[in-house]
């Protein structure tokens, strides 16, 4: 069902100031979490059973609890607001309408980790979302919400907003922080883990914007009460964005759990032009996609996705209707992730640009059945094997891609053209620069 | 530190916490192949080629990244293991050149040796090649092929947490990443020759090496550097009676890993300019002598009838020539004047590696008591000058004439050419540290062994035998006919010196075995 927390202020006319937040309740969970332990908030969090709305589904309370209690370094949290992901788009809205929301989750956050200094890696190609961020910022130092002795109990706390140069990998949280230390943005190896040494070798948290963004209503109305929306497993709600083949494309926040159906047809009016819907990558370019028949019968949450041999992700919905060509769409898919590979681990940087070039081909009419082997055996062999799972992410659409529409390749290979576009090969597709 | 149990393919095996288990592998001669780890350089996880199995986890693991703890299991050659490596052998060929034909590193290539252990799959690639760089002059000692780097980053990692310098970085994304150098930068450090020994394949090669001779023809032998007074370890790579280049052999205590470039490169004085004749004080080569044995005698008489002996002794000269050296001075020759010294000018020195004393044993000199100035014995003057060593009388042409003057006959113990002694001393080769067994004793009085690379050429012999054979031209009893005799006599007098000379392991058994440096291993004999 539809429920407003996160997106509740959205549309409110100037919802991106301090003084229309804190009309609207603003501010209000930073002053009950700076009245509680430290520990209890954490206690908090972790009750409310939240999960991690960036793509990994991590329960945010653990994460925060692997971070040393008393350490004699500084520690920092990053928001990670790269949203790279294609598909994605819930982040900005946050950024866009509420910032402080964001803001108001990080103070709370950092209250119950004992951090004193915040990070916002924003994407670098979100111009306006990053003005009205930086605004918001001001405006929170100004009110004397962040800064020094923002409880007047001593507690510091500084936020600096660090701007992207463009590469989605530097949304991978050890990415990102090498990016935040100012290196070139490529993942560390894991362990040693950020919540031990993250930026500047020192404990580190890194959570999404939506994520931070939820802490409010929760320290606000009690984690049982978080727990309670959605299901077991999958608590609260989420911003779903949803896009492609769709009348309405757009963020709609819904409690986790809803079929998939209520958010395509009740909310984004269906597929586009009255089409038929023939697949649904359900949680951002990198999961596995979903048949029309497969969609129309799985739950939005965690387990039902799984179940669905699919993943949440960010709760992205990428809509593709019946007159759409699979090979073309993964072709644009594995183009993405050919440029985006960091290019540390072999796998990555020579797999995915492998898969690209193998789809190129099959696209232009000149593949072979072989080729086809060939890109499946690829995709079955780079996951799990690199330093990030961005090699997983460049994977799974092909492997799920051939898997249920192998036809539409095997035609392409067969006939040598597309069924669905004339222009059967599109030279943009084709360099990876 | 404790020590751990672990298990690896069934076996068990002890060894210190804090090692990974590449580390640990070597101690059961298992080999994990890797590109990135290195173990002077720290583990980076790049290059996913030394993934292993172990119990408890689902995915394949990094052994560079897994540390040793007690009961770890690991499994490093089951089917999963061996078809990951293939695949990445695969990937790190698909636009990799493959010109070992033309290729410096072939033979000596991680590349090529593990895809003849575990990749030997034929190609699936028919798709064009990412082309890249090709024969870029990367800095005065090093060439640069892009094309053929698999972007392990050692070497962007040494110039960054070695030397400091900074001078290489991957650049681009994904398969357009590409190893380069900061514009208008070059790789010119001091230092720069490691990223060439460092580098797992043929991307960075020496152009002093390039070309030269194909590795697997060469032999090795462990020996020391002679450049300055830090003794960093080598490897003399040979091949027909030539020395073709040194590679660091890894000592913890005294080079790590590294060498400096112009330690690496001081090799040639093997080869050239060397003294491998005779020659008698008339210009006289052995060419126009009736015998060697002949000409020894005529020496030994010179020595006999002078009225006044001095002995200079060269810091380049082993522990054991010294010795003898200063032996054969005080019994044969009852010299009143002796040194040990150099008039060489001091070279530079940093906080890596490069001393300022640019000799290797100005400390054995010391421990033999035999440091002194040179200057004042030489302006004494006298009736023979006898000279050990060859860089002695090279730095100073006035001194030079003012040796020609003050003595009456000199006699030169020289392994090379003598500038301006071309006549008036007899010239006696000796051999120098590549065509014997010795020692030197570093700056810190470490004292390291040195085994014979290269066969000597003409008339050399090492100084102590020569002295021996001058010794009995003289009808003294006096000498040693081997280096253990001459080492016994040695300690007796320098016991500080038994461990290191007499009960020490060889020289090839110092330091850390080679297999764990992670550095080449080329035609180790
Ligand atoms: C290639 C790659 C790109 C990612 N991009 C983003 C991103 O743009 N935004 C994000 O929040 N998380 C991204 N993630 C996930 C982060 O690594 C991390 O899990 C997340 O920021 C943790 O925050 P959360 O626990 O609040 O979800 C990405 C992960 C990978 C592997
Ligand atoms: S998996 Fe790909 S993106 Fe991730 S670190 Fe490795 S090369 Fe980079
Ligand atoms: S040049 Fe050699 S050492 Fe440097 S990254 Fe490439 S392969 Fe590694
Ligand atoms: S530092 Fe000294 S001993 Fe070491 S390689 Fe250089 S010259 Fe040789
Ligand atoms: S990843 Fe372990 S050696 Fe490269």
């Amino acid at each position: 069902m539809e429920r407003k927390i996160i997106s509740k202020n959205f549309g409110v006319e100037d919802s991106w100031t301090l003084p229309v937040y804190e009309a609207n309740g603003g501010y209000a969970a930073m002053r009950k979490a700076f009245g509680m332990d430290p520990q209890a908030v954490l206690e908090e969090v972790k009750a409310s059973k939240i999960r991690g709305r960036g793509g990994a589904g991590f329960p945010m309370g653990l994460k925060w609890s692997f971070v040393p209690r008393d350490i004699d370094k500084p520690k920092y949290l990053c928001v990670n607001a790269d949203e790279g992901e294609p598909g994605t788009f819930k982040d900005r809205h946050i950024l866009e309408n509420d910032p402080h929301m964001m803001i108001e989750g990080i103070i709370i956050c950092c209250w119950a980790v004992g951090i004193r200094k915040a990070f916002i890696y924003i994407r670098g190609e979100f111009h306006k979302q990053c003005d009205r961020l930086d605004s918001a910022v001001r405006e929170a130092y100004e009110k004397g919400y962040l800064g020094r002795n923002i409880n007047s109990d001593g507690f510091d706390l500084d936020i600096v907003v660090h701007r992207g140069a463009g590469a989605y990998i530097c949304g991978e949280e050890t990415g990102l922080i090498e990016s935040v230390e100012g290196k070139r943005g490529q993942p560390r190896m894991k362990p040693p883990f950020p919540a031990l040494i993250g930026v500047f070798d020192c404990p580190t948290v890194v959570n999404n914007v939506e994520t931070l963004a939820a802490l409010p209503w929760i320290l606000q109305n009690g984690a049982a009460a978080y727990a309670a929306i959605g299901t077991e497993k999958s608590s609260g709600t989420k911003l779903w964005s949803i896009s492609g083949h769709v009348e309405r494309p757009g963020v709609y926040e819904l409690d986790m759990g809803v079929p998939l159906r209520v958010l395509l047809e009740e909310h984004a009016g269906g597929v586009r032009n009255g089409k038929k819907l023939k697949a649904v990558i359900p949680g951002g370019s990198s999961t596995p996609v979903l048949t029309a028949e497969e969609a129309y019968t799985v739950n939005l949450d965690y387990e039902s996705l799984e179940k669905a041999g699919s993943m949440l992700g960010s709760g992205a919905m990428i809509i593709i209707d019946e007159e759409t060509c699979m090979v073309w769409v993964l072709t644009i898919l594995e183009k993405f992730y050919a440029h985006e590979s960091c290019g540390q681990c072999p796998p990555c940087r020579e797999g995915t640009a492998w898969m690209h070039r193998l789809l190129c081909k099959i696209e232009r009419g000149e593949g072979t059945l072989e080729d086809l082997d060939k890109l499946e055996d690829i995709a079955n062999n780079i996951g799990g094997k690199t330093i990030c799972v961005l090699s997983d992410a460049a994977a799974m659409p092909a492997q799920s891609f051939i898997k249920k529409f192998r036809h539409e390749f095997e035609e392409h290979i067969k006939t040598g053209h597309c069924r669905f576009r004339d222009n059967k090969w599109t030279a943009a597709l084709e360099g990876v620069h | 530190m404790g020590s751990v149990t672990i298990e690896i393919d069934g076996r068990q095996v002890t060894v210190e916490e804090g090692l990974n288990v590449i580390q640990a592998a070597q101690f059961l001669d298992i080999q994990i192949p890797h590109f990135c780890y290195h173990e002077g350089l720290g583990v980076d996880g790049n290059c996913r080629m030394c993934l292993v199995e172990v119990e408890g986890m689902p995915k394949l693991q990094p052994a560079c990244n897994l540390f040793v703890k007690e009961g770890l299991k690991v499994r490093t050659r089951t089917p999963q293991v061996m078809e990951h490596r293939r695949l990445v052998l695969e990937c790190l060929f698909l636009n990799h050149p493959i010109d070992c034909s033309i290729c410096d590193q072939s033979g000596e290539c991680y590349l090529q040796d593990y895809y003849l252990d575990h990749g030997n799959y034929r190609s699936r690639y028919d798709l064009p090649k990412r082309l890249k760089r090709k024969r870029v002059d990367a800095g005065p000692h090093v060439i640069l092929d892009a094309e053929r780097c698999v972007l392990c980053a050692r070497c962007v990692r040494f110039c960054d947490n070695i030397t400091k310098t900074g001078e290489l970085r991957i650049v681009n994304r994904g398969d357009r990443s590409e190893i380069t150098l900061f514009p208008g930068k070059k790789l010119d450090n001091p230092y720069s020759l490691n990223t060439v020994q460092i580098c797992p394949v043929g991307a960075l090669t020496s152009k002093d090496f390039r070309f030269s001779w194909r590795v697997w023809f060469l032999k090795s032998a462990h020996s020391i550097c002679t450049g300055c007074s830090r003794g960093c370890n080598i490897i003399i790579d040979h091949a027909d009676n030539h020395a073709y280049r040194y590679q660091a052999r890894c000592n913890p205590q005294v080079n790590g890993y590294w060498l400096c470039d112009d330690g690496r490169l001081s090799y040639k004085m093997i080869n050239d300019h060397r003294l491998h004749v005779l020659t008698e004080p008339s210009g006289n080569s052995r060419d126009t002598f009736p015998r060697f044995e002949e000409a020894l005698s005529g020496i030994g008489r010179q020595i006999e009838g002078a009225s006044s002996v001095t002995a200079l002794m060269s810091p380049d000269l082993s522990n054991e020539d010294l010795y003898a050296a200063s032996r054969f001075a005080k019994e044969i020759a009852g010299s009143q004047r002796m040194a040990a010294g150099s008039l060489k000018p001091d070279g530079v020195e940093d906080e890596l590696l490069r001393k300022a004393d640019a000799h290797p044993n100005t400390s054995g000199c010391k421990t033999l008591n035999l440091w002194g100035d040179l200057k004042p014995a030489i302006d004494a003057g006298g009736d023979l000058l006898l000279v050990f060593g060859s860089d002695l009388l090279q730095y100073d042409n006035a001194l030079l004439k003012k040796i020609r003057s003050s003595f009456k006959s000199i006699i030169i113990f020289a392994s090379h050419e003598m500038k301006g002694f071309e006549t008036g001393a007899w010239l006696i080769p000796i051999a120098c540290h590549a065509e014997m067994d010795g020692s030197f004793t570093n700056f810190e009085g470490r004292v390291q062994k040195f085994d014979a690379a290269i066969r000597r050429r003409g008339d050399t012999l090492p100084l102590w035998r020569i002295l021996g054979k001058i010794g009995r031209a003289m009808q003294r009893e006096w000498g040693w006919s081997d280096l253990a005799g001459l080492r016994r006599d040695l300690t007796d007098e320098f016991p500080q010196w038994k461990e290191a000379l007499i009960e020490a392991t060889p020289s090839n058994k110092t330091g850390v075995p080679l297999k764990m440096t992670g550095t080449k291993e080329a035609g180790e004999e």
